[in-house]
C-alpha cells in the first residue's frame, strides 16, 4: 500500500484546537482545524481504499474519530462529555465543532489530543485552551498524554500520570 | 482657545480617555518603532547597511567531478569524486570540511538518532513509530568513506564528526588559491517506509520495481561564511541545507532500462537514448505541448524485465549549489521548451513519473513547471538555468537544482483504474509550483536553510502563492490568509520566526505560513504591490547566485521601498505577540460656536435629552399652580437657566471682533468630530483600516498607517472630522492584518458570530447541497409532461373506480 503513504510538500503534521471557556454562556466551544488532505488519507486507510469526499461522509467518520482522539477531563477525572455540533469542510482544512457545558467556577481542565497520531509520527496538535481574555497553548506530540490547563491560579500546567 | 462640545459620551467602561501620558522609561525601551540595531550586525565591506552585497563580498566555490553507480539490487550507492576546492576568502584555512549528510542514518554517530527526546511521563507508542525507531537503530546507514586523498594519491588525515568530516591540509590554503583531493564512498539508500527523509526509495510491489529519488548522495564541501566561518553545524534533520555553488561533472551509471533524471544537461545522449527519444526531445523544444519522450506504452513494457547490464549517463550542471537525481525503469518522460519572454531563452521544462502518476501527470506536472518559471522570473529574477523537472516518486516535496521530486498522484484502486479528485489535482499543482519555485528560494538565492527555515520555506510559499492567484481566479488563499494565522499567534508556546532551524515548534505555522501571511500583509497592505514588488525583486537581483542573511532582507525591503519597516519586523519576526488592536470607543462631538444663541440652546436640548424620568413626563397633563394663579410668574418663569444674557451677547460680540475671518470660519463651521480610542491588546503594532458607514447609509474606507502608534503603542485616539454624522465604526473590515480577536473590532459593538456559531446554526436547519445538486435537473417540460401523465393516472384510476362501484351497484 505504497500508493495511500504518499504525503504532500511539505506536509505539516500538525493540527490546531481551539478550547474556548465561556463562563458568561457557561459553554465549552471547541473548534479543531485540521488539514483537508490529512483527513483524506485518514479516510483511505479506514476505508481501505479510496474514498470520494463528500461533506456527508467526512463528518459521520470524524463523528466516531474525534471521539476516540480528543477528551477533555475536570479535576475531578471525570470526562466531560462532548456535544456534536458539526464539521465545515474547506479547500485547506476541515473545522470540527464540539461543545460541553462549562460548570459553575471550573477554570481547570485537564485535555488529551491524539488526533492523525495514528497516521504520522511526526503529528503534532497544538492546542489554545482560552478563558476570558487568557489563552494558554500547549502541544500534543504522539508521546504526550495528559495534560492539565489551569486558571485559577492556585493549580498549574502540567502533564498528568495516568 | 478651540473647544470641542461632547455629543454623546461612549458607552464602553474601559475606554481611556485620556491618552497624552508622557513616555514611561519603561515605555521608551519598549518603543515599538526603534531601529533593529541591536539585532542586526554591524555593516561590513562585505555586507553594506543597505542589504546590498558589500565591495569585498567574496564566496567560496567546490567544483565537482564525479561517478558515481546506482545498485539496483542492493539499494545502494557508490561513487568516486574529485573535489576542486577555491578560496575566495581574505583568510588561510588549515583545514576543510565535509558535509557527510547521510551520517544521519548512522546509528553510531548520528546526533538525530541521538538527540531524540520522548516526553517524561510516555507510557507508550504506535506500532508505526516503534517500528521505525527499532529500524533505524538498525539501518546500516551513513558514509562509508574507502579513501581520501591529494591528486597526487598520498591520504590525507581526516577526523568524522558526526555529519561533518575535517581534512587536514597538509599545507594552508591560502586566498585566492585552489586545493583537489578525491574521495571514494558507498551508502546504502534509505527505505522510504522507515523514515520520511529528503531521498529514499519506493518499492512497487505489483511489478518488483524501485524508484531512487537520490539526493544528500555525495561529500559536499561545507560551507565557509563571512559572517559564521565553516558552518559546520551537524545535520539533524530539520535544518536543511547550507551549501557552496559549483560546476558538476557527473556520470550516473545505472541498469541500462532506467531512465535517470537529473540536474543539469545530458551530454551522452546518443549513448543512452534511443533515435526516436532524440527526436522526440527535438521536437519537444519547440512544441506548442508537452511531447512524450519515453510514452506510458513504453515505460509499461520497460517494467516488465530487468536489464543486466548498464548505462551510464553523462550530465553536467554549471553554477549550482547542489546536485540529484531520480533513475527508475518505470518513468513516464514528457518534456516541452518553455521560450522566456525576459530573454528569449528555452528552458527544457520537463517531468518523470510512473504509470501510477497517470492521468494526472503528463496533464498537469510539465505546464505547473513552466508556470512557476513564468510567475517567478516576474517576482525575483529570470531563471538561469537550461532546464527544469518534477519527478513522482516516494519523496512528498522536495527541492533540488534544477530538479524537484513531487509526491502527490492519484489513488490506485484494487482493480487497476486511478482516480483523482480535485483536491489531489490542487495538491500537485501547488508541491510543483512550492518545489520548482525553490530553483529561486533558496538555489539561486541562496540562503542558509541550516540556521533558518523562513528564508527559504516563507518567501517561496509566498510566490508560490502568488503563482496561485495566476493559475486560476478562484485559487483559495489558503497559507498566506491573515484570519488563518490568528490561532497560531494567540498559542502561548511559540517561538519566534527568527529561531533557529532545529529548534522550531510548529513549523509548519512559524516558518512558512507566518512569514508567508507577513509578507503577503506587507503586499497587499501596508507597502502595496508596486513597492513591495520592486524591494523584493531588488533583493533577489542583489542576492542571486549569493548568500544572503535576514539581515540582508530586512534591509533591503526598507532600501528599496523607501518604508521603515523595523516596527513589522520587530513585531512579526522578532516576537511572538499576535495582533489585536480593540476600537474601544467612538466619541462625538461639534465645534463650541461660542455663539450664546447656539450654545446655550444646545445646552438646553442636552438638558432636555437627560429628562427621562417618569416623573417628567407622566405628571405634564397635570393642572399648574401657576397657570390657576399667573400673577406668581417672574422673569424665571418665562426663562430657563439657558436663556442667553445681554452680558453672553456682548462677551460673543467682543469675541468674534478680536478674531480673524479664517478663526470665525472655523466657529462657525457645522462638522461632526469624532474621537476613536483604540487600544493594542495583541502587542504587535498594525495600520488602522476603517470602514465608517454614516447615518445616510453611505460608506467610506479609512487607512492609516501603523505609525499612528508612535507616541503611545498601548491606547492611541484619532480624530476624524467628518460632515456627517456616523452611524458605525469597522476596525479591519476585510481581515487584512490578522486580528485576531474581531469582536472588539465594532464600535457600536455587534453581536458577531464566530465560526462556532454559523456551525451551530447550520447544525439547526441543514441543508445537504451536495445531494439536493445530485438530484436531476427537470425542465417546465418536464413537470407539464409529469402534470399530465398525474391527470391521466388520475383519470384513469377514478374511471376504476366508478367502474368498481358500478360493479358493486349491479
Amino acid at each position: 500500500m505504497c500508493v495511500a503513504n504518499i504525503g504532500y510538500a511539505h506536509r505539516y503534521y500538525a493540527s490546531f484546537s481551539q478550547v474556548d471557556m465561556q463562563p458568561d454562556k457557561g459553554t465549552i466551544e471547541i473548534t479543531h482545524r485540521v488539514f483537508t488532505h490529512d483527513i483524506e488519507d485518514l479516510l483511505m486507510r479506514f476505508n481501505g481504499g479510496p474514498v470520494e469526499l463528500t461533506d456527508e461522509k467526512v463528518e459521520s467518520f470524524l463523528k466516531d474519530y474525534i471521539i476516540q482522539s480528543f477528551a477533555i477531563y475536570g479535576t475531578d477525572g471525570e470526562q466531560i462529555p462532548l456535544n456534536w455540533i458539526g464539521v465545515e469542510v474547506t479547500f485547506n482544512d476541515i473545522y470540527v465543532f464540539q461543545e460541553a457545558p462549562l460548570s459553575e467556577g471550573q477554570d481547570t481542565l485537564i485535555l488529551t489530543n491524539r488526533i492523525l497520531m495514528d497516521l504520522f509520527q511526526e503529528q503534532s496538535n497544538t492546542v489554545n485552551v482560552k478563558h476570558g481574555r487568557k489563552v494558554k497553548s500547549h502541544t500534543f506530540q504522539y508521546d504526550s498524554k495528559l495534560y492539565q490547563i489551569s486558571f485559577s491560579g492556585r493549580s498549574g500546567d502540567y502533564p498528568i500520570d495516568q | 482657545m478651540f473647544k470641542i462640545k461632547t455629543v454623546i459620551l461612549g458607552l464602553m467602561g474601559f475606554a481611556l480617555i485620556s491618552t497624552n501620558s508622557y513616555a514611561q522609561t519603561m515605555e521608551q525601551l519598549n518603543d515599538k518603532f526603534r531601529q533593529l540595531n541591536e539585532y542586526l550586525p554591524t555593516p561590513n565591506s562585505y555586507r553594506t547597511a543597505s542589504g546590498a552585497p558589500g565591495h569585498e563580498y567574496w564566496q567560496q566555490q567546490a567544483d565537482y567531478k564525479i561517478d558515481v553507480t546506482l545498485d539496483d539490487e542492493n539499494q545502494s550507492v557508490t561513487g568516486s569524486a574529485n573535489i576542486r576546492y577555491y578560496n575566495n576568502s581574505p583568510d588561510s584555512l588549515k583545514y576543510i570540511w565535509l558535509q557527510m549528510d547521510q551520517n544521519r542514518f548512522d546509528p553510531k554517530t548520528s546526533m538525530d538518532i541521538a538527540g531524540e527526546t520522548v516526553s517524561p511521563n510516555m507510557d507508550g507508542m504506535s506500532f508505526s513509530a516503534m517500528r521505525s525507531h527499532i529500524e533505524r537503530r538498525n539501518f546500516d546507514g551513513g558514509f562509508k568513506v574507502s579513501r581520501l586523498q591529494d591528486l597526487s594519491g598520498n591520504d590525507l588525515s581526516y577526523t568524522v564528526v558526526g555529519s561533518n568530516l575535517r581534512i587536514d591540509l597538509p599545507t594552508e590554503l591560502g586566498p585566492n588559491q585552489a586545493t583537489d583531493f578525491a574521495i571514494d564512498w558507498s551508502y546504502n539508500i534509505l527505505d522510504s517506509e522507515i523514515l520520511r527523509s529528503r531521498q529514499a526509495a519506493e518499492y512497487f510491489e505489483r511489478d518488483d520495481n524501485y524508484i531512487y529519488e537520490i539526493a544528500q548522495w555525495y561529500p559536499r564541501v561545507t560551507v565557509y561564511s563571512d559572517y559564521e566561518g565553516w558552518h559546520n553545524k551537524e545535520y539533524q534533520g530539520s535544518g536543511e541545507f547550507t551549501l557552496e555553488f559549483g560546476n558538476y561533472d557527473v556520470t550516473i551509471t545505472a541498469p541500462a532500462d532506467h531512465i535517470v533524471a537529473s540536474t543539469g544537461v545530458l551530454q551522452n545522449e546518443a549513448d543512452v537514448l534511443t533515435q526516436d527519444q532524440r527526436d522526440r526531445l527535438i521536437e519537444a523544444r519547440t512544441a506548442s505541448v508537452p511531447i512524450f519522450i519515453v510514452t506510458p506504452e513504453e515505460a509499461v513494457n520497460n517494467e516488465k524485465e530487468k536489464a543486466s547490464e548498464t548505462k551510464t549517463w553523462h550530465y553536467k550542471a554549471e553554477n549550482v549549489r547542489d546536485f540529484a537525481f531520480a533513475s527508475s525503469r518505470k518513468f513516464i518522460w514528457d518534456a516541452m521548451g518553455y521560450k522566456m519572454k525576459e530573454n528569449g531563452e528555452t528552458v527544457m521544462a520537463m517531468s518523470y513519473y510512473p504509470m501510477a502518476g497517470q492521468p494526472l501527470w503528463s496533464d498537469i506536472s510539465t505546464q505547473a513547471v513552466m508556470h512557476t518559471l513564468q510567475v517567478y522570473n516576474k517576482y525575483s529574477m529570470t531563471y538561469p538555468y537550461p532546464v527544469a523537472i518534477s519527478v513522482n516518486g516516494p519523496i512528498g516535496g522536495m527541492e533540488y537544482p534544477m530538479i524537484s521530486f513531487n509526491g502527490a498522484r492519484p489513488t490506485t484502486h484494487p482493480d487497476g483504474t486511478r482516480t483523482y479528485g480535485r483536491r489531489t489535482k490542487h495538491g500537485l499543482i501547488g508541491v510543483i509550483i512550492h518545489e520548482v519555485g525553490h530553483n529561486y528560494y533558496p538555489m539561486i538565492i541562496n540562503s542558509d536553510e541550516r540556521q533558518w527555515t523562513w528564508m527559504d520555506e516563507g518567501l517561496n510559499t509566498f510566490v508560490q502563492n502568488l503563482a496561485h492567484q495566476e493559475w486560476k481566479d478562484d485559487y483559495p488563499l489558503g497559507r498566506i490568509d491573515p484570519r488563518n494565522i490568528t490561532g497560531y499567534m494567540t498559542s502561548t508556546n511559540q517561538v519566534p520566526i527568527m529561531s533557529n532551524a532545529d529548534s522550531l515548534l510548529q513549523k509548519g505555522n512559524n516558518a512558512y505560513a507566518k512569514p508567508s501571511t507577513a509578507l503577503n500583509i506587507l503586499r497587499e497592505s501596508i507597502m502595496g504591490p508596486e513597492l513591495f514588488d520592486f524591494a523584493f525583486r531588488e533583493f533577489a537581483q542583489r542576492w542571486k547566485f549569493k548568500r544572503p542573511t535576514p539581515s540582508d532582507f530586512f534591509r533591503t525591503m526598507e532600501d528599496a521601498s523607501g518604508v521603515d519597516l523595523d516596527w513589522f519586523w520587530r513585531g512579526w519576526f522578532y516576537t511572538t505577540e499576535h495582533v489585536d488592536i480593540a476600537l474601544d470607543n467612538v466619541r462625538h462631538f461639534t465645534i463650541n460656536t461660542e455663539d450664546p444663541e447656539i450654545e446655550e440652546a444646545f445646552k438646553r436640548r442636552q438638558e432636555m435629552e437627560k429628562r427621562r424620568h417618569p416623573s417628567y413626563l407622566s405628571n405634564d397633563d397635570l393642572p399648574k399652580r401657576i397657570d390657576e394663579f399667573p400673577n406668581i410668574k417672574d422673569f424665571y418663569n418665562d426663562n430657563d437657566e439657558f436663556t442667553v444674557t445681554n452680558k453672553q451677547r456682548n462677551d460673543y460680540n467682543k469675541l468674534i471682533a478680536d478674531l480673524e475671518d479664517w478663526q470665525i470660519e472655523l466657529l462657525n463651521d457645522d462638522s461632526h468630530i469624532y474621537m476613536l480610542d483604540f487600544s493594542n491588546i495583541g502587542g504587535v503594532i498594525m495600520p488602522i483600516y476603517l470602514e465608517i458607514e454614516y447615518a445616510d447609509g453611505s460608506k467610506e474606507e479609512k487607512r492609516f498607517p501603523a505609525e499612528i502608534w508612535k507616541l503611545n503603542y498601548k491606547n492611541m485616539t484619532k480624530m476624524i472630522v467628518s460632515d456627517k454624522e456616523i452611524a458605525s465604526v469597522t476596525l479591519d473590515p476585510k481581515y487584512e492584518t490578522a486580528d485576531a480577536d474581531m469582536f472588539n473590532n465594532f464600535f457600536p459593538r455587534r453581536i458577531l458570530e464566530s465560526r462556532f456559531d454559523l456551525a451551530k446554526q447550520r447544525g439547526r436547519n441543514r441543508r445537504d447541497m451536495l445531494n439536493e445538486n445530485l438530484t436531476e435537473v427537470k425542465s417546465v417540460e418536464d413537470y407539464r409532461k409529469e402534470k399530465e401523465k398525474k391527470d391521466f393516472d388520475d383519470a384513469r384510476s377514478a374511471e376504476g373506480k366508478f367502474n368498481d362501484l358500478v360493479k358493486e351497484y349491479q
